[in-house]
């Protein structure tokens, strides 16, 4: 049977007795009934189930919990008791969300660009967003993130 | 889809008392003959169950309506709470939706039954709610004037209180009890659009901070206690069936606890989604398949196509004719006429929603509950009548938020599956399936071809011929529920109009023309479209902008390509071709002046120009692109749109960007593939979709009119690849009249570089 795994998790030291194997994303949904973080693709590919481990954003349908090293923060993690995280204060702002299913790992994977690094211009910013959103509010994912990015609301031009 | 009068007379029905913990609660209920309305005093049930009707008003003055329409990214949930705040003089702010248990009362008045589609929920429900809201406000206040012995023609509603003479008011809260005993209102007068506060002003979603901060929830994330899941196999042929499963192996995989084979399918039945997953994948089965000659592929699919189109279609696959204007062989024949012909076509697109395909269900011996995202609540207590004869008000079907569906999730299979299956396990159990099934096992946009005949004199379209052909939408809808012996027509029979295959009155499938100049908007003397069905084994369905996807593609292309053939301005051809429609010339113009039409682009960058009518709306689209021989990138597009009396601006913006991007994104890269009777697709790495490198500038200019309110996004979409194609042919001369549009010698290349 499984071992015990321990992992933390939004700050909280959480112990699972599930295979190793098991996806993050199914041990956070199922496990510990945390569903802000979505499945989609399952391969890697559209970036809805990203999580943070140790501040860096990955694709949690693809990362076995057994290899997860470090602490993990979810959507549910990612506002301080101070409040909102800044991309999600642009995000809500910007009207961003349509069906909002993609939308924690949008922000999951726009906060970890944005918070690792300060004054990255707009196109680098932009060129490693890779999520797929079938809505299609491309539009203004990029307004927020240059919003959040502290550039302005300006992408074109 | 008779659109039902509302100014019947509202009736008085008392129904049970409902209410929220601790708090006396307004319950007022809008059915399809009326308002009526119950009165309550607290009962403690879940949430799911308190509100049988549309509206409740609790101790803090906060109103909570039941949403009707399924919330899946078009923002019904902040439509219809403005509808009812406007008139029920509340602050925005004070109410909140919750997604119904669906009944019948709920139906929505232009689709006749109870779904969401067709761009319907507004103009459904755009006068009943505002009624409903109207009608409870009336009551609040002739409540505060009884209890103020003063006429109520002294008071008024304002911010959630009534005001009376001498500077007193009262808050709802406290009116609530004493509505109670009023009789409903008859034909209260709703304000004038000069009065509005809430309605056509951008107004924040009230669902954002929700779907935000992860804490909003989907059908996908419901579970109920004591379920278990099953994680399904499909035939991966079309049409076979399964024939022997070697279940060793999944019930090797910790948490499996069973299998079960279905006629179509094999379910794994486990403790834990993955379990079940696993367990799936670790399934042996063998396919009774069907007989080789009638397996299809792409080559036998396209020579059906070509076949359709050149009218040697026999008996229900004959060419039909479909519209007819005016003289079309003779206006081909005029002497001096300038005559052009061209062939298109699109392939098969798959919804490849957000969220996977997922429903729960609990079948008990004396009813149904379903939890699922859907768009069509009552096909599903339809269904489940059909299958195990419970009545409606027996079968419970629980709305929950979908992540995203275009269409896709108005097919009830899912439901279904999951039916079936709680049947078998005693239990509740929720069906899933891994993303390579759902592509696998869609209901896909059909692929189409279309053979284009037209004829220009003096800088006019004087003859236009359309022949298109691809499956039909409504034939194939809704075969799958043959798999459960369904009988369609009994459906049909339940469903009403514009229930299963109700639709299908014609002898061609309507949808299948959509987008042919049958809708005409332009002036053309002399049209003629006619279409053909192929049949071929694979399940089709609605797919946001449904028949225009496919025809809007070829007319509008072929408009252009008319214009240059006549050495045209392709602007100054088609302001002539709309001289009657005077919103599209204004959005045309609109759009023309925003992208700097007068000004003559640098070479190598090209625009193109798109314009449709679906949904009683005008949409404009130009699309600018730089583009070389081998390859090409969308630099801008303007969308102009009038779609009516404007409900909230900020989200038919929002729904416009979507929308032209989502069929963006299907004219570049979207292709399902068929080969030996199955999809090639497997999932989102090998059917592509747009990411944001690759989405242009867009701009959105809203010009809405006094109209009936009419939704936008399902136009949005099917602009996108006929303006995209005619600016690649403005750019470098290459005319692609075969979607999708890149390929590997004419790549995309990201905006953002
Ligand atoms: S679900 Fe993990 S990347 Fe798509
Ligand atoms: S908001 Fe619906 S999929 Fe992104």
């Amino acid at each position: 049977m499984a071992d015990i795994i321990t992992v933390t998790v939004n700050g909280e030291p959480r112990e699972l007795r599930v295979p190793p194997e098991m996806p993050l994303v199914w041990a956070l949904r199922e496990e510990l009934g945390l569903t802000g973080t979505k499945l989609s693709c399952g391969i890697g590919v559209c970036g809805a189930c990203t999580v943070h481990v140790s501040g860096k954003a990955v694709r949690s349908c693809v990362t076995p919990i057994g290899e997860v090293s470090g602490p993990v923060t979810t959507i549910e993690g990612l506002s301080s008791p101070g409040g909102l995280h800044p991309v999600q204060k642009a995000w809500i702002e910007n009207a961003v969300a349509q069906c909002g299913f993609c939308q924690s790992g949008f922000i999951m994977a726009a906060a970890a660009l944005v918070d690792e690094a300060p004054g990255a211009q707009p196109a680098e910013l932009l060129q490693q967003m890779t999520n797929i959103c079938r809505c299609s509010t491309f539009s203004r994912v990029r307004l927020a993130m240059m919003v959040a990015a502290g550039h302005g609301a300006k992408i074109h031009d | 889809m008779g659109q039902r009068s509302m100014t019947e007379a509202l009736q008085v029905d008392r129904r049970r008392f409902l209410g929220g913990a601790g708090a006396v609660v307004l319950t007022l209920a809008c059915g399809d003959r009326g308002i009526a309305r119950t009165f309550g005093v607290p009962e403690p049930v879940a949430t799911e169950q308190v509100f049988s009707a549309w509206l409740s008003i609790d101790a803090r003055g906060m109103v909570t309506l039941v949403n009707a329409e399924a919330e899946m990214g078009q923002g019904t949930n902040t439509a219809m709470a403005m509808l009812v705040a406007e008139e029920l003089e509340i602050p925005w702010g004070r109410i909140t939706t919750v997604p119904m248990t669906a009944r019948p009362i709920y139906t929505n008045p232009a689709f006749g039954m109870l779904k969401t589609g067709a761009s319907l929920s507004l103009k459904g429900r755009y006068l009943q709610l505002r009624q409903l809201g109207a009608a409870a406000r009336q009551m609040l206040v002739e409540a505060a004037a009884q209890e103020w012995k003063v006429p109520s023609q002294a008071c008024r509603a304002v911010a959630g209180e009534v005001h009376g003479p001498d500077g007193r008011s009262t808050p709802y809260s406290s009116l609530v009890a004493g509505a109670a005993s009023l009789p409903v209102p008859q034909d209260v007068p709703l304000k004038p659009r000069a009065d509005w506060a809430i309605l056509g002003k951008p107004q924040a979603r009230i669902d954002m901070a929700d779907k935000c901060t992860g804490k909003a929830r989907y059908g996908f994330d419901k579970t109920v206690p004591g379920m278990v899941q099953a994680a399904l196999v499909h035939a991966p042929q079309f049409g076979a069936r399964v024939k022997a499963v070697d279940s060793k192996a999944a019930l090797a995989v910790a948490g499996v606890t069973r299998v079960i084979a279905l006629d179509h399918a094999v379910a794994c039945i486990a403790s834990t989604s993955w379990s079940a997953l696993q367990g799936a994948d670790a399934l042996v089965i063998e396919w009774e398949n069907p007989d080789p000659a009638a397996v299809i592929d792409d080559a036998k699919i396209d020579a059906m196509l070509r076949n359709g189109v050149a009218g040697k279609g026999q008996g229900r696959n004959a060419l039909i004719p479909a519209h007819k204007v005016g003289d079309p062989a003779a206006g081909f024949a005029q002497p001096g006429v300038l005559a052009v012909s061209a062939e298109y076509s699109t392939p098969y697109l798959d919804h490849a929603c957000m969220e996977p395909t997922s429903a729960i269900a609990h079948v008990r011996p004396d009813g149904i509950d379903v939890w699922s995202s859907t768009q069509s609540p009552a096909m599903i207590y339809h269904a489940a009548k059909l299958l195990y004869g419970f009545e409606a008000d027996k079968v419970r079907v629980h709305q929950q938020p979908i992540g995203s569906s275009f269409g896709r999730r108005a097919q009830i299979d899912g439901e279904l599956e999951a039916m079936v299956l709680s049947r078998i396990m005693g239990g509740p159990v929720r069906a899933i399936r891994a993303r390579s099934e759902d592509i696998q096992h869609g209901f896909y946009r059909p692929a189409s071809r279309s053979t284009l005949r037209g004829a220009v004199k003096d800088g006019k379209i004087v003859a236009w011929s359309h022949r298109c052909a691809s499956q039909s939408l409504l034939d194939n809808y809704a075969r799958y529920f043959r798999e459960y012996g369904i009988d369609l027509k009994e459906l049909d029979k339940l469903t009403g109009p514009a229930g299963a295959s109700g639709f299908n009155f014609a002898p061609f499938d309507l949808m299948s023309v959509d987008g042919t100049p049958s809708n005409a908007i332009y002036a053309i003397p002399n049209v003629e479209v006619a279409s053909a069905k192929i049949d071929v084994p694979i399940p089709t369905g609605w797919f946001r902008g449904v028949g225009q996807t496919n025809n809007l593609f070829a007319t509008e292309c072929f408009v252009d390509e008319l214009a240059y053939a006549a050495g045209q301005d392709t602007l100054a051809f088609r302001k002539v071709l709309l001289s009657g429609q005077p919103r599209f010339l204004a959005a045309l113009d609109r759009a023309a002046r925003e992208i700097g039409w007068d000004k003559k682009p640098a070479k190598g960058i090209g625009r193109g120009i798109a314009i449709t009518n679906m949904s009683d709306a005008v949409t404009v689209a130009i699309v600018e692109v730089a583009a070389s021989k081998s390859g090409f990138e969308i630099r801008r597009a303007v969308l102009a749109v009038d779609n009516g009396i404007v409900i909230n601006p900020d989200v038919v913006e929002a729904q416009t960007q979507g929308g032209f991007l989502f069929g963006l994104g299907a004219a570049l890269w979207g292709r399902i593939s068929i080969a030996q009777g199955r999809v090639e697709q497997t999932g989102f790495a090998d059917y592509r979709l747009l990411t944001l490198q690759y989405c242009p500038a867009l701009t959105v200019i809203q010009m809405p009119s006094d109209d009936p309110p009419s939704t936008i996004s399902e136009a949005a979409a099917t602009v996108a690849a006929p303006a995209l194609a005619n600016a690649i042919f403005a750019a470098n001369g290459r005319r692609l009249r075969d979607l999708p549009i890149a390929r590997d010698d004419f790549e995309c290349r990201a905006t953002v570089a």
